[in-house]
């Protein structure tokens, strides 16, 4: 598996803060089967924005702590980007960090507004062959409102993360059903764990992927963990089937509403 | 997907079939058109959606590569592009990203199984398509497209929904009005024809989709 949004770059954001919490991190995600981490930080002009060399550095740091430890995993760099207007000039002038220096950019919202710009940034960033991916989309209130709005964006081609606690029920029932909705209704697609230590959100996917196999079944289910994710680290377009918005509804269903 | 008979594509798949062959008297009908200046840019509308806008644009394209010219696509519908669908091509690059000069004329044209016929996709879809489209980079883009090609076809939005066919019609030499009989209502198509009249857009006519024939006129020579 593969897990493409993570806080695991130590020291820079509200994730892990030492070393230290890296290599544990990097411990939990291995044991639960995850082949590559994609360390995604907080990446804007009013917290972490030094450099990518720093970011590399950082990395390369938990690398080597896991190589001396015996943890097999592949780690790579990645960002998550904050939306705003200046969004497509911030990729060009390296603070917005696309996932392993591909086309794929994780970008995140305020979860309380959605600003007026967000369509043309979108815009802007596509234009220039940035493909968006909407991180943990469940959180959003416009999405739990009308989980069909990120239709229109996937019809654009955007790509939709949700978050794996989400869908385990750790933010809590409501957030819960909306997350269960977008997997079902094809408004997903990619589980990560958006882990900001082993305790926030661990590092694991298994359990989220197997509750999404019972939603979706099997096949599917993985490939939001497998092969979704390894098009985006490996800078490849995916062709994705279009939402199916509504849920299969038992046919006595009109009786509720 | 050149095989493919359910195709829209029936200058590809069928091309002595009379529909081909009626596309082919569309074509010459636009060339003679006009006797003192030659029809090279033709944006190409209906008054409502789902007329058959697109299907007729990419086989008139076809028919016009066919006589030898170099013939260019353009998708300006900024809000459901289907150009590239019709010829199994990738909405990559694009109309838009030449707009926003981010990337050039002779990337973003994808070249077609059709020997002579590029494709310009629409590219990423804007907030603003009216304003992109009115905008004097569009004009610089039809400029270029213009020197680049000797025939230029552009798909746009319907006539009556949006105003984008009325603004893109006033930068052609003309406009075809696609009208799907039995479907089309007869006050749309004259609305349709007043609003890109108002803006001085050339009319040259209404092509006439979905018409019911036998097809015996011309089975003496098929």
């Amino acid at each position: 598996m593969i897990d493409l949004h993570t806080h695991i770059l130590p020291g820079v954001d509200d994730g892990a803060e030492t070393l230290e919490d890296a290599l544990a991190m990097a411990r939990v995600a291995h044991d639960d089967g995850i082949s590559t981490i994609v360390a995604t930080p907080h990446r804007n002009p009013w917290s972490y924005r030094a450099d990518r060399a720093d970011a590399e550095r950082r990395l390369e740091d938990v690398r080597q702590a896991c190589r001396a430890n015996g943890i097999e995993i592949r780690l790579l760099l990645g960002g998550e980007a904050y939306i705003a207007p200046d969004l497509a000039d911030q990729v060009r002038g390296g603070l917005a960090l696309t996932i392993n220096g591909g086309r794929f950019l994780l970008v995140e919202w305020p979860y309380d507004q959605y600003p007026g710009y967000s369509e043309q940034v979108i815009f802007d960033l596509q234009v220039r062959g940035i493909v968006p991916i909407v991180a943990h989309a469940e959180r959003y209130r416009i999405v739990q409102r009308d989980p069909s709005y990120l239709a229109r964006l996937i019809e654009r081609g955007v790509l939709v993360q949700v978050t794996a606690s989400s869908l385990l029920g750790e933010f809590g029932p409501e957030i819960q059903k909306v997350t269960e909705t977008l997997v079902t209704c094809g408004l997903a697609h990619l589980i990560a764990s958006d882990s900001h230590a082993v305790d926030r959100r661990p590092p694991v996917l298994s359990a989220a992927r197997d509750r999404a196999a019972a939603l979706i079944g099997e096949v599917r289910a993985r490939a939001m963990v497998t092969d979704v994710p390894r098009h985006v680290i490996d800078d490849e377009l995916v062709e994705l089937p279009p939402p199916t918005l509504r849920k299969p509804q038992p046919f006595w269903a009109f009786w509720r509403s | 997907m050149m095989a493919d008979v359910a195709s829209p594509l029936v200058t590809v798949v069928q091309p002595r079939s009379p529909v081909s062959e009626a596309y082919r008297s569309l074509r010459t009908n636009i060339q003679f058109y006009a006797v003192d200046r030659s029809i090279q840019t033709l944006l190409i509308t209906s008054a409502s959606p789902e007329d058959g806008k697109s299907t007729t644009l990419a086989n008139l394209a076809v028919t016009f590569a066919e006589t030898g010219r170099s013939v260019v696509a353009v998708d300006c519908d900024l809000r459901r592009p289907s150009l590239h669908k019709l010829f199994g091509l990738p909405n990559e690059g694009g109309l838009t990203a030449l707009i926003r000069e981010e990337r050039a004329l002779g990337d973003v044209i994808l070249s077609t199984d059709v020997p002579h016929l590029g494709i310009l996709p629409s590219g990423p879809l804007p907030p603003n398509p009216s304003e992109l489209l009115g905008s004097q980079r569009m004009e610089r883009v039809v400029e270029s497209l213009r020197s680049a090609a000797d025939v230029v076809l552009f798909d746009s939005p319907p006539t009556i929904s949006v105003t984008d066919a009325a603004v893109l019609g006033a930068k052609m030499d003309g406009v075809l009005l696609v009208v799907s009989v039995g479907k089309t209502k007869r006050d749309h198509v004259m609305r349709a024809k007043q609003l890109l009249e108002r803006v001085n857009a050339k009319v040259l006519g209404v092509v006439l989709n979905n018409v019911k024939f036998d097809g015996s006129l011309y089975r003496y020579y098929g």
